[in-house]
Formats: structure tokens, sequence, C-alpha cells
């Protein structure tokens, strides 16, 4: 069974490394991306590298695409038009199937699921809002998000 | 071998083209079924046909065995019909009785992981080329006299060269310009790479030349409006725009000092100003002025007449205000275009900036704030508060190998790079200057020297391509956003002028008056990549320079000489031969109806009395594309060596056998046939049950042909051409779309599912097109075979 997931891994990793392949390492990624702009060790452009050059060894491992928060600057400055987003949504997920041990910023997110919000609507954020005349944050339905944790399967991979 | 009664002995060579189409199909084994083709007497099986060797023993086998009809199996007619025509010629026997099978773009080359299919599939090529070859006809090729005149389009450097060389070797040559002065991109050029020739003072000297050769006419500010005819005899209108200006001008300049109105001035990239009366730049030619009517007070002597009032005080009376435009008819033999290619707009980078930060300039304004006769008079300033810039950066590759503008290198920007950070260095060694790079592509002769120089000299290579560039408002600096790759940081520095390395945009050919063959990059194919280059795929027409692709002065220079000397090798003979592709009518069955007359775009055919008299083709017109023949209801039009019945004995021959699991793709001679080679030489794998028919025009395309096919059981049909604007023969896709309608409502009644029925367009360069067309008509003809089990 085990061999079966690590195969299956190793084929979609494969699929994704065909997806960087047209990279020419030209670090538009890297320039735009916020993460990269305060932690150098956190470089797109080398998660691409590692990936175009099928160097699968310990990619999952690397802590670097869990800190990717979508904000998809670098699909959108990418001039060979690599999803590059997409490729670490999958990297996540990839990580997760493949039981990785996941950094310590994304546990702690993953129990914050339970009070309803992933960045807790401090009073500061609520002063903002009024200013802009925006309603307050609402109170989420703890409820209704358990219910897609659990059928997501996410409340199971988070407690293992 | 056949033991048929008729008189035909037909012979079939097939090329292994070393391990091209040896190494997929079984070359012996199609060899051996070939021998029981109907009046096949002689089959070989040749290493290289095209070889002297292969050419030899077709020679021997054609005389020992008498062979009076000539298959080979090999590559694309479009590379080798010519060279085998002369074979066949040299053994005695007529060209037109010889027959290609295309077994390797279309077979070994795209079937590779199917060796097995590729075989059947070769053999069924030369079975359906064996079925036309029976049925062929010799020819004669007439022969045309060659008008000794040459149009050259397009006055920059390509243009010039081609001209002079035309000029020099006895031709007459127009040369059409569409601007006001000839000299193109390289006469704003400050120097030039790798030399550092000052652009202006090699360019100026051969552009006075031009004027003053009395072989070339130049046409400056005029436009050809329309072409017609073919090799040899072409006819072209230019339009003449008004200058207002009469050639009596001596450039004296007063009128400029006295005209009112100022805008900005286009050569200095909008760096400077220039009057509505102008003269483009100091060494232009026709060195006249000119009135632009878009910002003069309306032309006229009631709202203005500055300066004609003061060219008449100095003596002079050069300003017309009554110029006209005026239409000219030319005839020439051959014609160049030279019409280059197109800056690339950086205002489509809008995170570069260019457009918004006044310190942002591209390359080509670059040039001008270095050139002696620019708006700064050589001293290098940026445009925000005219201050020496003390820290210049350089962003390579904009919108070049940049999936979301131009997919391909632009060729010319890292040298353009290198030289102008060196010209800084020159003046200013104190400048500090620093070039972001994803690749230095210096390949040319004494390139890789002059980066060199510019790293001895100071200048910093970032390996790093910026995300962005932003502004402070207050200073009017710029801050990068850029990985250096090397040092796998980033960093964010300042400068005082950014100058961006813009590449090339595809030309701008949409009213251009030649149906040309376009790459998909939207520049202009060559007949073949490597032993045609400046060949386009119509007879006597050439391509030189920027409108081919993206190239340096050197390359452009080295293009135009050659396509001169093309066009010059085809005038000097006097006399070309055609192709004997006409159509022919038979006058007993003609109806009079005059669908043809309405089909020929070129006035070839005619009707004296509309319902009494039968139709008469003028063949000296005719250009063959069979759209008439098509059309004909009585079917009495027959185009020679393309007629009804050699096209559908091919269709039979390819639907003898499994008819429904085939498609047949119909295909023309300009543009999708060579998409199909493309998708061949590219190895752009497909199912191996698609059969090419080749015709002149998709306007040959008769809808019984698509009848004949579905009528036999054929999975699939496809009808491909020219994309409509591009189409060789004018209008002959067009009408060719326009039997759509009628296909499909004869499709409905025959209850033949709409799928399986296409029309699509392919351009020559649309290899990968055409692939995916094989796939789908495969896939809809494999559908329709499980449906009859």
């Amino acid at each position: 069974m085990e061999k079966i997931i690590e195969q299956d891994i190793k084929a979609k990793l494969e699929e994704l490394s065909k997806l960087v392949a047209p990279c020419l390492q030209c670090a538009s990624c890297a320039a735009a991306c916020p993460v990269f702009q305060t932690h150098f060790e956190r470089n797109p452009r080398q998660v691409a590298l590692r990936l175009a050059r099928g160097d699968f060894s310990d990619v999952l491992a690397d802590e670097a695409f869990w800190w990717c928060g979508s904000c998809y600057s670098c699909e959108a400055h990418c001039p060979q038009g690599v999803p590059l987003t997409h490729v670490f949504f999958e990297l996540k997920r990839l990580a997760v199937e493949a039981s990785k041990p996941v950094p310590k910023l994304i546990q702690k997110i993953g129990e914050r699921l339970s009070e309803g919000f992933i960045s807790p609507a401090t009073p500061d954020v609520q002063e903002k809002r009024k200013k802009l005349d925006l309603p307050p944050v609402a109170k989420p339905d703890l409820q209704e998000i358990q219910k897609i944790l659990d059928v997501s399967g996410l409340s199971q991979k988070l407690k293992s | 071998m056949s033991s048929s009664k008729s008189n035909i002995r037909m012979g079939v060579f097939l090329c292994g083209c070393g391990r091209n189409i040896a190494a997929t199909v079984d070359v012996d084994q199609v060899a051996e079924k070939s021998k029981k083709i109907d009046d096949v007497v002689y089959v070989e099986v040749n290493k290289y046909t095209c070889s002297e060797t292969g050419q030899a023993a077709l020679r021997s086998a054609v005389r020992e065995h008498k062979l009076n009809r000539v298959v080979v199996a090999s590559c694309s007619p479009l590379l080798h019909l010519e060279t085998f025509k002369t074979t066949v010629e040299q053994a005695g026997i007529n060209a037109y009785l010889l027959e290609m099978a295309n077994i390797r773009e279309h077979c070994s080359w795209v079937h590779q992981q199917n060796p097995k299919a590729a075989t059947d599939k070769a053999f069924e090529l030369v079975e359906m080329a064996a079925a036309k070859a029976r049925y062929l006809v010799p020819q004669k090729e007439p022969e045309v006299s060659i008008i000794p005149k040459a149009m050259v389009i397009g006055g920059g450097v390509a243009g010039i060269q081609a001209a002079m060389d035309l000029a020099n070797s006895g031709h007459q040559v127009y040369l059409v310009e569409r601007t006001p002065t000839i000299g193109g991109i390289m006469a704003v050029l400050d120097k030039t790479f790798p030399t550092m020739d000052c652009s202006i003072c090699i360019l100026g000297p051969k552009m006075s030349d031009v004027q003053n050769h009395p072989n070339i006419t130049l046409m400056a500010y005029s436009e050809v409006q329309e072409i017609s005819g073919f090799v040899g005899n072409f006819k072209a209108k230019v339009l003449h725009k008004p200058r207002f200006v009469t050639d009596a001008c001596t450039a004296c300049d007063e009128c400029t000092q006295v005209c009112p109105i100022s805008i900005p001035n286009e050569v200095d990239g909008h760096l400077s100003w220039r009057k509505a009366i102008y003269m483009p730049f100091p060494q232009a030619v026709p060195s006249t002025f000119l009135i632009d009517t878009n910002y003069c007070h309306g032309v006229n002597p009631i709202a203005c007449a500055k300066c004609r009032d003061v060219c008449r005080e100095k003596g002079a009376d050069c300003i017309n205000y009554d110029d006209q435009e005026r239409m000219e008819e030319i005839e020439v033999g051959t014609i160049i275009v030279a019409t280059g290619f197109k800056p690339f707009d950086a205002s489509k980078v809008p995170e570069y900036g260019w457009g918004r930060y006044p310190n942002v300039v591209t390359t080509l304004e670059f040039e001008r704030l270095f050139n002696a006769s620019g708006p700064t008079e050589g001293h290098l300033i940026r445009p925000s508060d005219h201050k020496p810039p003390q820290k210049v950066g350089f962003v390579q590759c904009v919108g070049s190998r940049d999936q979301r503008f131009n997919t391909y290198c632009s060729n010319f920007c890292c040298l353009e790079t290198v030289k102008c950070a060196l010209l800084i260095k020159e003046h200013w060694p104190e400048t500090e200057i620093t070039v972001f790079y994803v690749d230095i592509r210096a390949f040319g002769k004494g390139f890789e020297e002059l980066y060199r120089k510019a790293r001895e000299e100071g200048v910093q290579f970032v390996r790093g391509r910026p995300s962005e560039i932003q502004e402070d408002p207050e200073t009017q600096n710029l801050t990068l956003f850029v990985e250096d790759t090397i040092t796998q940081k980033l960093i964010q520095p300042e400068f005082d002028m950014v100058v961006l390395s813009i590449g090339a945009d595809p030309p701008d050919l949409t009213n251009f008056p030649l149906p040309l063959a376009k790459g998909s990059d939207g520049f202009l194919l060559e007949a073949h990549p490597k032993l045609r280059p400046v060949d386009t795929a119509s007879r006597g027409i050439f391509i030189a320079g920027g409108v081919e692709s993206p190239k340096d002065i050197k390359e452009s220079v080295t293009q135009a000489s050659a396509a001169a000397a093309r066009a010059s090798q085809l005038m000097v003979k006097g006399k070309v031969t055609i192709e004997p592709i006409f159509a022919e009518v038979d006058s007993s069955l003609c109806t009079s109806c005059g669908v043809c007359v309405t089909r020929c775009p070129y006035g070839a055919i005619s009707i004296q009395i509309k319902g009494e008299t039968p139709a008469v083709v003028n063949t000296a017109l005719c250009e063959g594309c069979g759209t008439c023949a098509a059309d004909c209801p009585a079917d009495c039009i027959q185009m020679h060596h393309f007629t009804d019945f050699q096209i559908l004995e091919q269709i039979r021959a390819a639907l003898k056998r499994n008819p429904e699991e085939k498609a047949i793709i119909f295909a023309c001679s300009f543009c999708s046939y060579l998409g199909a080679d493309l998708a061949g030489v590219s190895r752009m794998q497909y199912p191996t049950n698609g059969r090419v028919i080749r015709t002149i025009c998709a306007g040959r395309v008769d809808p019984d042909f698509v009848y004949e096919a579905f009528n036999l059981g054929a999975g699939a049909v496809a009808l491909t051409g020219c994309h409509p604007q591009d189409c060789h023969f004018i209008s002959g896709n067009r009408f060719a779309a326009k039997r759509e309608k009628k296909i499909r409502n004869w499709l409905k009644k025959q209850n033949i599912a709409d799928e399986r029925f296409e029309i699509e367009w392919v351009s020559a360069g649309e290899g990968k097109k055409f692939q995916q067309l094989m796939t789908r008509m495969s896939e809809a003809a494999v559908a329709f075979s499980k449906t009859k089990e």
C-alpha cells in the first residue's frame, strides 16, 4: 500500500515537473514573491528548479512552498506561463498525502480552524473596517466549517 | 508484376532517406507489395533517391524498362518535386508523368511509434500516387518573357541594399517606401555593433547613392496598393502621397522657422519637437521637406501660408498646396519584400512603467538621446530633469522570450545593450551601469569580444529578470525588484534611468497587397528554412530583412544581397517557364451559365454572350487554382494535372481498404500542405489513418470529391487551406468555405454526422494545428468505424 502511494506521488511529481519544464530560471517569480522578499530561503524559483531537474528526493520535505500565500504574483509575472501557484497547491496536497511534516505555523493555522478564522479579526482589523464603512466581521458557523473539514478529510489529516 | 493489357509501364522508386524513412517504414515490404499494383513493371529501393547515385539509377531504370510513368515515394513534393522532374526529363520522359508519394513528412516522421501501421500507410500512399500517375498526361511548360525590372518594397537598410545590388547588376528598380524618407530603423541609430561604426555615417552615403542611381526610381512616401500578375509579369499600383513641397526644395529650413505648429517628433521617440512642415532628419532621402496634413492648419493659404510666403521671399516657390495623391501603375518581373519588423511596444509591459515613468526609456529612445542629431545633440540626460544620469540600469528580453508577448528571441537586443553600455562608459566612465539579463546571446562575429569589453569596462551583469520597476515620485528615481540568481538574494537597486532593451514585434501586414504565408510568430515564411531562405512560396517574390525574422543590420544586408541575387538570376534569363496547370473548358458540355466567370479572381475566364457562347480560358492569365472547375455545375472544366478524375482515383485508392477508419484531408499547396510538412519536420506525432490529397488551392475541392469519399464509406473528410486573408489565389478558399452549407445539407440527407466533416484553415507555420486536426479527424473516423461494428 505504501509503495502504491509512493509511486502515485512520484507520478504526480513528474506531472508537475513537466509543468515547470519551460522555466528559464529568469527569477521573475522570486522578484515578485512577497514571501521571498523577507526570507531568501523560501525561493519559488528554487522549487521550480528542483522539480524541473527531477530532483524529487526532498522536494516535499522542503518548507518553502508551504509559505505560499496564493497571491499569484509569480504566475502573473512568469514570461513562460508556468502555473507556479498551482504547482505549490499541488505540492502541499502531495506533502500531506505523503505524510510529510507540516511546518509549525501551518499546524497553528489548523488549530485555529476550530475557531472558524485563519487569521483572527483583531480589534485593529475591526477598527479599520469601521473606517472603511464595512460591516464587522461576522461570526462563522463553526458547525458548518467542521462539516467541511470532515467531508474534505482535512480534519483527519490534521489529526494524523 | 501486373499482367494487364494497358500500355502503361510504371516504375516505383522507394527512398529510405538514410534512416529518416527506413527507421520507421519497412521500405522493402512496401516494395514487395508495390510490385502487385496494376501497371507497375519495376520497383526499386534506394538509400537516397535524390542522391546522384539514386537519380542515375532512376534514369537507367526508365530507359532499360521503358517506363512511361514514375512514382517516387520519398519526402515532400514541395522539397524535391523539381529535382525529380529534371531527373525524369533527363531520362527522356515528360516531367508531368511523375507523381510523388510523401512517405516522410506525412508518414515516417509522424508515426515513429507505430512502424507497422506506418508501413501499411506508406504502401497505401504509393497506391494513391500510382492511381493518379496512371492517368497523368504529358504537359508542356509554356515559356513567358520576364520584365527585366524589379520592385523593392521597403526602404530600410535591407531594401536599400537589395535595390542597389539589383541596380548595379543592370536591372531597373522601383524602390517603394511608405514613410517620407528611406533609411528605416538604421537611420535613427547612433552607433552599430560590434564595430561601433556611426550608423548614419555608413548608411547616409548609401541612401544618397539610391537617389542618384540611374537605374533606381525612388518612390518615397508611397504605398503599394495592389499587385496582380505572376512571375516575370507583375503589375503593381503605387499610391504616391502628396508632400505639398516640390522637388525644387533645397532644404534651406526657412519654412520650419515660421511654421506655427509644433508636434512631438516620432523620429526622436517623441522626445523632441518638430514642425508641421518638416524633414524627418537631416540626412533624409529624398532631401525635401513635406507638410504633415494631420497637423498643418488645413494645408490652405487662407488658413496660414506662412511657409509658402517665406519660401517665396527666399526666391523659391516650392510649397504647392494643390498637391494631390497620385496612383501610378508599374510593371515588374520580380518583387522583393523588405518591409522590416516593428519595434516592440513597451507599454504592453505595464510593470516596467514605460510611458508613465519619464526616466524609463527604450533602447531606440536611448539611441536618440545619444545621437548628435537627436533632441539633446548627443548629451546623455534623463528626461525628467535633464540631468546626466549617474546610475543606469538595462533590462533585457522586454517583450521577447515571453509567452504573453513574443515567444521568440529577438536576436539583436543583447548586443544592442552591450553597445549602449559601452557608449556611456566611453563618454562618462564614472557612470554605474547594471544589466539585468536572463541569458546573454553574443553569437555573432565579434559579439563575444564586445561583451567581454563591457565587463572589462566595469559594466555589471546581474542574472535575473526584474518583476517590477517602481518610481520614487519625488526624485523620479527608479527601483527595480530582482533576484540576483547567482547569489540567490532579492536586490532592490535604485537607478536614475532605466533602459528597456526592446525586441521586435512582427510586421503589420494586414493590408499588404500580397498573399504571403506567415509563420505562427507573424513573420513571413521562407520557401525552405535552410535551402531557400529568401524565396517565398510564390515564384518571383523574395523576402529580406526584418520582415522574415528579427535581425541585425549585417544579417539584413546579407539577406538583401541574397534576395537581389535570386531575383537577378530570374531576370537575366529573360524568359521563365511556368507550370502548365490551367483550366480547360469542354465547350461541348458548357451551358454558358457564367458561374466560372464569377469565381475567377484573375479575369482569366470569360463568356462572350451569356447563355449562348461557351466559356473561354485565357491561359496566360489563368493561375490554376481550380475554383472555377470545382464550382462548375456542368463539370465541364478540367484542371490540367489535377483533373477531377485523377483526384477521384486518389480518393478511391485511399479508401480501398477499411474506408470507415480513414480520414481524407484535402490540402492546398501553399499553406495547409506546408503546415502538414511542418508537422512532419517537427516530428509531431498523430494517428496513422489520415490520407492527405494535395490540390493547388482549397478552391479546387469540388463537393463531388467529398461526396465520393463519403459514398465510398470514408470515416471523415476535411477540407483545408490558407487562412482566408492569406489565400494565394485571392479568393479560392473563400469560395471553398461557401460550399460548406451545401456539403452539410448533403451530409444531413445522407445521415452523416456533422463531426465527420470539417473545414479548417492551417497556415504553413501551423504544424501543431495540423497535428490537432489530424488527431481530431482520425478520432472521428475511428468513432464512426466503431458504430459500424
